[in-house]
């Protein structure tokens, strides 16, 4: 989700989140659980949002914009770290090479 | 189309009000019409409604969690959101960060809080709390005034029986005095202070008794014999006998039926709580013009103070007029005022000191912050940059702030227990309402509060700085260096000035405290005697002769006593100051108020004198024949009285009297002669001026006047050795005399003295505490600033050195600069120190409150500690490698 807002950037409004997340899925998300998950990430301080002018086709609604924080950043950088930490010593063994 | 209406009502009931709910209607109604072009309506209804059910669910659910959908954190432009929760969240993770710096404020800031909350609990407990009786307003205290002081006692009994009838402005009125008696129980006999007052007395306090009833205002004679006792008597003596009111207990020879048992820290008067008595009445107390009573009245509702004071001085006009006398001029003023006056000042500058000392401490922590806020540039910058608002960075400093300062807060309330309980055991006895004083709710919200207002205070130039710093980018500019290190500057500047002037009154009082116990108290070798109470039986010591012949036994009796060197007895306790008091005018003059001397009356017997080591300056001590009186009535004086009566003349031989006309002691005109003068002895405190006094002996008193009986006195004896050891021999010695009559608080005078400077200590004591904790907190202060200076500026030092300057010049620099700070700050200091002179001139002693020596040494004091603080991070500076800064560039 975090990644799908820093992604989408200047687009991060809550329907283009909700379909990347769809493209990127490959399947339906409902809304419930996107606002949701949108608001439990506003909660951890994680995401923050600035309200912007409704536009055209939104019964003159306000849009949200959303934006990853510092903390959010921060998260993304740990869990990225562990990803790669998770594919230590073994791209060499998916790359074919012997190791040794 | 109906299943929009529902869809829509289902989103009503599941979306919350404001932005977020009305965005998220607003997306869906978006993506629904998108949908509907792409897919045709029906699907797009579908799709809308099933999402409705979704969001439904989903937001139950999270409210059911407790993650309220409603929670929003726009700012920018928008309402400030996110809730105290989150902010203190964000406050509480500074910790886990910066531990070191975190731990620096919160230890800063609890010592100043524990002492601040301890300092105000008291305050609280003593100057702010309603004495505890109903309606302490109405409650006043009405004294005689002598020499223009209000003293205590003062009023005769037929006066207070004259405002008793005629005015009108109270609507009840007590005179009270102090009172005292020996309880024996198996055969130990102990003393009971106590107050024997007018039967109105505890329904003018309007205090209720926990047992028992007060006298019903319709009952006729109460009788003498009524006592009512207090809790703590009556729980020591009693075993809280619940059966106790009625019976019939025997105290000081006598049989006193038990009307009531008073609550505990029930005390008013100047005399003892022990038990509560109706007043005596005798014949001196018939007396006019013989004051000794204290008067407390309840005012009628809506009557002020100034009208009743002056009904009260009509009345007395009248009175005068009616018996042709003066009377004593009198004073009216609120019980409140008069409890509390003794204590209010040092108080008051207890919190004005505290109240610095927290200064302080926010403005090192300030610093601090400031600091740890430069250093976070970048993280700021990035902040900004991904959407959060100046206001959103300011408020998440304030918000760590606020977190640290209640983390201080609570360490400090927590302190302030043991704080409160050090302020306690150091306070003179005089303080009122020691039982009030407690860490309690309000206490606990005053602490809330201060600590709120402190994270507020030490967070917002960093905050304010912090805005503007992440608004210029990550890269450090010269010009906001240079505005930062002069922020760092003031910062610095203000705690020394705040530091100066806590040292300089805690210098002011050090100095007046030592030279208060370098007062010449006028007697020889205080560790060497012994003073002891007594106290006669008044059935068993009925006239002159039974008293006089007991003293002589236990002068006699004393000085046997193997160490002893010289024993004398005296109606006064050294230190306490005369209760007696008489005009006197000199012999040949006629007697008139303005001519006449107010002069102490002090009998002795025995070997007073010798027993005090109180040298003759001049003439001789009086001759007595066997009986122990004085054929010519020859008396000693002190010097004062010397000075008063006679002055630049040889007082010896001379001769004077009391207005015997219209005072009433004495069927005679009796003139007493000048033996000989001795020195001023130290009354009531050191810093007292000492009074006029003569010493007239017992033998010679007793006979002629009724009103002094003699009967209570102190024991003055001087040992060769350690006094303590002849107190043994001394009790067995009284007791074989009478044992109803028991020795009482025995000290040395010594001990008497230490204690007359309690006072005096304790506010030195605590003053200079609070004191040299801020000036240790302001010269870390004045390091930190510059340690953070040469920090921040190893760049432009490396380069200078490259350039050629020297490291004694670049050391010198730094040092120059914190002394422009400390200069500057401390002038400062000692100017606002000089200005607040007449609020310390009142506790000090000896010592004027803008004595040059002492201000100026403290200036020189915190100058020389400051360089000294500054030294280490001027070293630093020297010793910067050029090549490698250089290199890093």
């Amino acid at each position: 989700m975090l990644l799908a807002v820093v992604r989408l950037g200047a687009e991060a409004f809550g329907p283009d989140i909700g379909e990347e997340l769809e493209r990127s899925a490959g399947r339906g998300v409902t809304r419930g659980a996107l606002y949701s998950t949108l608001n439990r990430l506003e909660g951890k301080n994680f995401l923050a949002w600035t309200p912007e002018e409704p536009g055209e086709g939104r019964g003159g609604h306000i849009r949200r914009h959303f934006a990853v924080t510092a903390d959010g950043l921060a998260a993304l950088r740990e869990r990225r770290e562990a990803l790669l930490t998770l594919w230590d010593g073994i791209e060499s063994v998916l790359d074919g090479d012997s190791p040794g | 189309m109906s299943g929009r209406g529902w869809a829509d009502r289902l989103l009503d009931r599941a979306l919350p009000k404001g932005p977020n709910g009305e965005s998220i209607r607003g997306d869906l109604v978006q993506e629904r019409d998108r949908r509907a072009e792409r897919e045709g309506a029906p699907s797009a209804n579908r799709w809308y409604a099933r999402q409705a059910i979704s969001i439904w669910l989903f937001s139950t659910r999270d409210r059911l969690l407790g993650h309220e959908w409603s929670s929003s954190r726009a700012v920018r432009g928008g309402r400030a959101t996110g809730g105290l929760a989150t902010d203190l969240r964000d406050g509480l993770r500074v910790i886990k960060r910066a531990p070191g710096y975190s731990t620096a404020v919160v230890l800063t800031l609890g010592v100043a809080m524990a002492a601040t909350v301890s300092v105000f609990t008291v305050v609280r407990g003593v100057l702010l709390r309603d004495l505890p009786y109903p309606e302490p307003h109405q409650l006043i205290r009405i004294d005689g005034l002598q020499e223009g002081v209000p003293g205590e006692g003062g009023i005769d009994f037929p006066t207070f029986r004259d405002w008793h009838e005629r005015v009108g402005s109270f609507a009840s009125l007590a005179a009270f005095q102090g009172s005292e008696g020996v309880y024996v129980d198996a055969g130990i006999a102990e003393v009971w202070r106590g107050t024997a007052a007018t039967r109105d007395f505890l329904e003018t306090l309007r205090v209720e008794p926990i047992l028992g009833s007060l006298y019903a205002s319709d009952e006729g004679d109460i009788g003498e014999q009524s006592i009512y006792l207090s809790e703590h008597i009556w729980e020591r003596r009693f075993s809280s006998d619940p059966g106790i009111v009625g019976q019939t207990i025997p105290f000081y020879e006598q049989s006193w039926v038990v009307r009531g048992v008073m609550p505990r820290g029930f005390g008013y008067a100047d005399g003892g709580n022990d038990y509560w008595i109706p007043l005596r009445q005798s014949q001196w107390l018939e007396a006019r013009g013989t004051g000794f009573m204290s008067i407390v009245g309840r005012l009628a509702p809506g009557t002020s103070v100034e009208v009743a004071q002056q009904e009260l001085l009509a009345t007395n006009r009248a009175i005068e007029e009616e018996v042709s006398q003066q009377l004593r001029p009198v004073i009216l003023r609120s019980v409140t005022d008069v409890e509390r006056e003794p204590v209010r000042l040092m108080l008051l500058t207890f919190l004005g000191a505290v109240g610095f000392f927290l200064l302080v401490a926010c403005g090192n922590v300030a610093n601090l912050a400031l600091a740890r806020t430069e250093s976070r540039r970048r993280e700021l910058a990035v902040r900004l940059s991904l959407g959060a608002s100046r206001h959103r960075l300011l408020r998440q400093i304030l918000a760590e702030s606020t977190t640290l300062a209640l983390i201080g807060g609570t360490v400090g309330t927590i302190g302030a227990i043991a704080g409160v309980q050090g302020l306690l055991a150091m306070a003179p006895s005089e303080m009122p309402q020691r039982d009030a004083i407690a860490i309690d709710p309000t206490v606990a919200i005053f602490a809330l509060v201060l600590s709120i207002g402190a994270g507020v205070l030490f967070g917002a130039v960093p905050g304010l700085r912090g805005a503007r710093i992440a608004g210029s980018g990550s890269a450090r500019s010269n010009s906001t260096d240079r505005r930062s290190r002069a922020t760092h500057q003031v910062l610095a500047g203000a705690q020394i000035a705040l530091a100066v002037i806590l040292l300089s009154g805690s210098a002011l009082l050090v100095r007046s405290f030592v030279a208060l116990n370098a007062v010449d108290t006028g007697f020889d070798g205080p560790e060497h005697i012994l003073a002891a109470e007594m106290g006669l039986g008044r059935a068993d010591y009925a006239t002159p002769e039974q008293v006089l012949a007991f003293h002589d036994q236990i002068l006699r009796g004393a000085a046997a006593i193997p160490g002893v060197e010289s024993v004398g007895l005296s109606s006064h306790l050294p230190f306490s100051g005369s209760r007696v008091q008489f005009y006197v005018v000199r012999e040949g003059e006629a007697y008139s108020r303005a001519t006449a001397t107010m002069m102490g009356a002090e009998m002795t017997n025995g070997d007073y004198r010798a027993s005090l080591g109180l040298p003759l300056l001049r003439g001789r001590d009086p001759e007595f024949d066997a009986s122990g009186r004085s054929p010519t009535q020859e008396i000693l004086i002190n010097e004062v009285a010397a000075d008063a009566l006679w002055p630049g003349q040889d007082p010896i031989g001379r001769s004077f009297s009391f207005d015997v006309e219209e005072g009433q002691y004495s069927s005679a005109a009796s003139y007493y002669t000048v033996a000989g003068v001795v020195p001023n002895v130290a009354d009531g405190s050191l810093d007292s001026a000492a009074e006029p006094r003569a010493y007239y002996s017992f033998p010679d008193f007793l006979q002629l006047y009724q009103f002094i009986s003699g009967r209570f006195f102190y024991l003055t004896v001087r040992a060769s050795g350690d006094p303590f050891r002849i107190v043994e021999p001394l009790r067995q010695l009284v007791l074989g005399l009478d044992p109803n009559a028991p020795l009482r608080s025995v000290h040395s005078l010594e001990q008497l003295l230490r204690e007359t400077t309690i006072p005096a200590r304790f506010r030195t004591v605590t003053l200079t505490a609070f004191a040299v904790l801020a000036a240790i907190v302001a010269l870390l202060g004045v390091y930190g600033v510059m340690a953070y200076g040469v920090a921040a500026s190893v760049r432009d030092i490396g380069v200078r050195m490259a350039l050629g300057a020297r490291s004694t010049e670049v050391r010198g620099e730094v040092l120059r600069q914190a002394f422009g700070v400390v200069a500057i700050g401390g002038g400062i200091g000692l100017g606002v120190a000089a200005a607040l002179g007449p609020v310390m001139e009142a506790m000090l002693f000896d010592i004027s409150a803008r004595d040059p020596a002492t201000l100026g040494g403290v200036l020189l004091l915190v100058l020389f500690g400051s360089l000294a603080a500054a030294y280490l991070p001027a070293k630093r500076a020297s010793r910067v490698d050029p090549i490698r800064v250089l290199r890093q560039e």
